[in-house]
């Protein structure tokens, strides 16, 4: 579905990426994983053309992502959630999810001032799909909540909502269990693993948390220096060496496990 | 800053229910009509402002621009045309609404401070457009409106003028209140809160500020054509850069992101404004100090004063009986004592 062919990005004088190659199948979890300044975030900014590669080919769904402007990505089904969640953050939880219905349908200034069919039609639309982000994520108790007022975690979990009201084929996160709890991050790759059946969309999912990570991917790419040095199930991940060097600096017996702790 | 709904009394209903009743008590006092009249008319306009900064983080100072392109539609349509008031209103929107587009269109490269300076400029100039196209807009001499009638009504007495005025002013707070609680008005405070997430959720970042632009002057054209009919005679003069300042007062006392909250900033500046008028020079000054004020007591806003009101009260009232918080302190205070002892 989602297909990198030799994509690499520098910013003035920094290699972010080097040649990545990067297949995410339908209907799969995908977890990009490697140490700080290892490219993961730049690959879910190229995807989301926020960047634009030097080199290489972004295809989704055979269609070249790279002919597209940012704000049309989302329309052929690729949403995302941010590293630092990026609400919006006056309005409240509700409005939040409902923006990401923004592109399903699109009555004008004039329909929406007036009501019109078209109008009500997407308030219902946006309103089903926010209502069943707001108990797929257990947000209900805060639906009428200004954003930008709530607990850390709980603004990772709008921002993922958000992109789920989006109605994704696939949908990129960005470290969505940075700076949880355990017990909430128990609960959040419950829920990442459901997606797929719930929502119908892959996931592409960029994490530090290894227990996280092995827990819920079907499939692991290990990223270090821009280039990928390891891609293979979750089972695999923790005793490959490169793997371990990468995350430790030297190659010494122990998992990715260790490692983390 | 838009806050998320709440809800309470029924303010709009309750202010529409007043200013029907109005005429009723003042009716016979035209000079109180007059300026009841403006009061709605500034309504409009300041709240058309606020859509553009509330609502869509933009910046304006030079809303009476858009005000005079409404005004000089209206009488032009009056006057060649002998259209109806309807279609008339209509016009001096979409005329207004157009020369917004055509602003808003460098909106995509301008942000802050060469927003103000490009608003700034396009308020300042359109006085001397007029000024200058003599052969559409009379020059400095203006336009005299027509007497126009509505359904028979004689549009220039007072209290027909005043409900008509009403009507018309409500239908466009009704339409922005509407716009804000949709699709539309959702993208326009997205793209206020975040233009990277607004973008990553398939907004065109772009086109919802020009269109932002366009609305918020096609209802401030709407507001110019009923400052016409108000003053009966539309010139250069009517439109300075004071007024796009007092507009902008308005919003500001009112309060950012609140279509209720502009009309509540504009009845009062301007019935300030009427009686400081009789101070004469020093009026510009009463104003002033009047926004300055208002912004102590409720910095937010006036909308946001039940909100700040309420929750001094309810503090007051915790004050009266101290929670854990007070208990542990006396407790405290006792242990020294006994300590001390």
């Amino acid at each position: 579905m989602l297909e990198l062919a030799g994509v690499s990005l520098s910013f003035v004088g920094l290699t972010a990426v080097a040649g990545l190659d990067l297949r995410v199948a339908d209907g799969t979890i995908c977890s990009l994983i490697g140490p700080n300044g290892a490219g993961k975030t730049s690959v879910l900014n190229l995807i989301s053309r926020f960047y634009t590669p030097q080199t290489g080919q972004v295809r989704f769904n055979e269609r070249d992502l790279l002919k597209l402007p940012p704000h049309r990505v989302v329309e052929i089904g690729i949403a995302r959630s941010f590293q630092s969640p990026t609400l919006f953050k006056n309005l409240s939880v509700l409005d939040n999810l409902l923006v990401g219905a923004a592109h399903l349908s699109k009555p004008s200034v004039v329909e929406d001032v007036l009501r019109l069919p078209r109008s009500r039609q997407h308030e219902r639309l946006a309103r089903e799909r926010a209502d069943h982000a707001l108990e797929f994520l257990k947000l209900e108790a805060v639906r009428d909540r200004v954003a930008g007022d709530l607990p850390y975690g709980h603004q990772k979990l709008v921002d993922i909502g958000r992109a789920l009201v989006a109605d994704p084929r696939l949908l990129l996160l960005d470290e969505p269990a940075a700076g949880m709890e355990e017990a909430q991050k128990q609960w959040l790759a419950n829920a990442i693993m459901h997606v797929p059946d719930e929502y119908g969309a892959a996931v592409l999912l960029v994490d530090h948390d290894m227990g996280v990570v092995l827990r819920v991917s079907d499939n692991v790419i290990v990223m270090n220096f821009g280039s990928k040095i390891f891609e293979g199930p979750p089972g695999e991940v923790r005793h490959q060496p490169q793997v371990l060097a990468a995350y430790l600096g030297t190659e010494r017996g122990g998992t990715v496990h260790d490692a983390q702790a | 800053m838009i806050r998320a709904r709440r809800r309470g009394l029924p303010w709009p209903l309750l202010a529409f229910g007043f200013a029907v009743a109005f005429p009723a008590a003042y009716g016979g006092n035209t000079a109180i009509m007059s300026v009841a009249t403006q009061c709605l008319i500034y309504a409009v306009a300041a709240a058309s402002l606020n859509l553009l900064m509330g609502y869509g983080g933009q910046v304006s100072l030079g809303h009476a621009g858009f005000l005079a392109a409404g005004a000089y539609t209206a009488a032009v349509v009056a006057i060649h045309f002998r259209l109806p008031l309807v279609p008339e209103i209509l016009a001096a929107g979409l005329v207004a609404a157009a020369i917004g587009f055509v602003l808003g269109l460098p909106t995509g490269r301008l942000h802050g401070l060469y927003l103000v300076i490009l608003t700034l400029g396009f308020g300042v100039a359109v006085p001397q457009i007029a000024l200058n196209w003599t052969g559409l807009t009379n020059g400095w001499a203006g336009l005299a409106m027509p007497p126009t009638t509505l359904w028979g009504l004689d549009l220039t007495s007072q209290p027909t003028l005043y409900y008509c005025v009403l009507a018309v002013s409500w239908l466009c707070l009704l339409a922005m209140l509407s716009l804000v609680a949709t699709r539309s008005g959702r993208i326009f405070m997205a793209v206020r809160d975040s233009e990277a997430a607004a973008m990553a959720m398939g907004v065109n970042v772009w086109r919802a500020k020009v269109k932002v632009f366009t609305t918020s002057a096609f209802f401030c054209g709407i507001a110019g054509d009923l400052l016409a009919h108000w003053t009966g005679l539309v010139a250069p003069t009517s439109f300075p850069f004071d007024l796009s300042l007092l507009f902008f007062s308005m919003v500001i006392v009112g309060g950012m992101g609140s279509i209720w909250g502009s009309l509540t900033g504009a009845v009062l500046l301007v019935v300030i404004a009427d009686q400081a008028a009789s101070v004469g020079g020093l009026s510009t000054a009463i104003i002033g100090g009047a926004v300055v004020l208002t912004l102590l007591v409720a910095p937010e806003g006036l909308a946001s004063l039940p909100r700040v009101v309420s929750w001094r009260l309810r503090r007051m009232l915790e004050r009266e009986a101290p929670g854990e918080i007070g208990r542990f302190r006396n407790r405290d205070q006792r242990v020294r004592k006994e300590r001390r002892a």
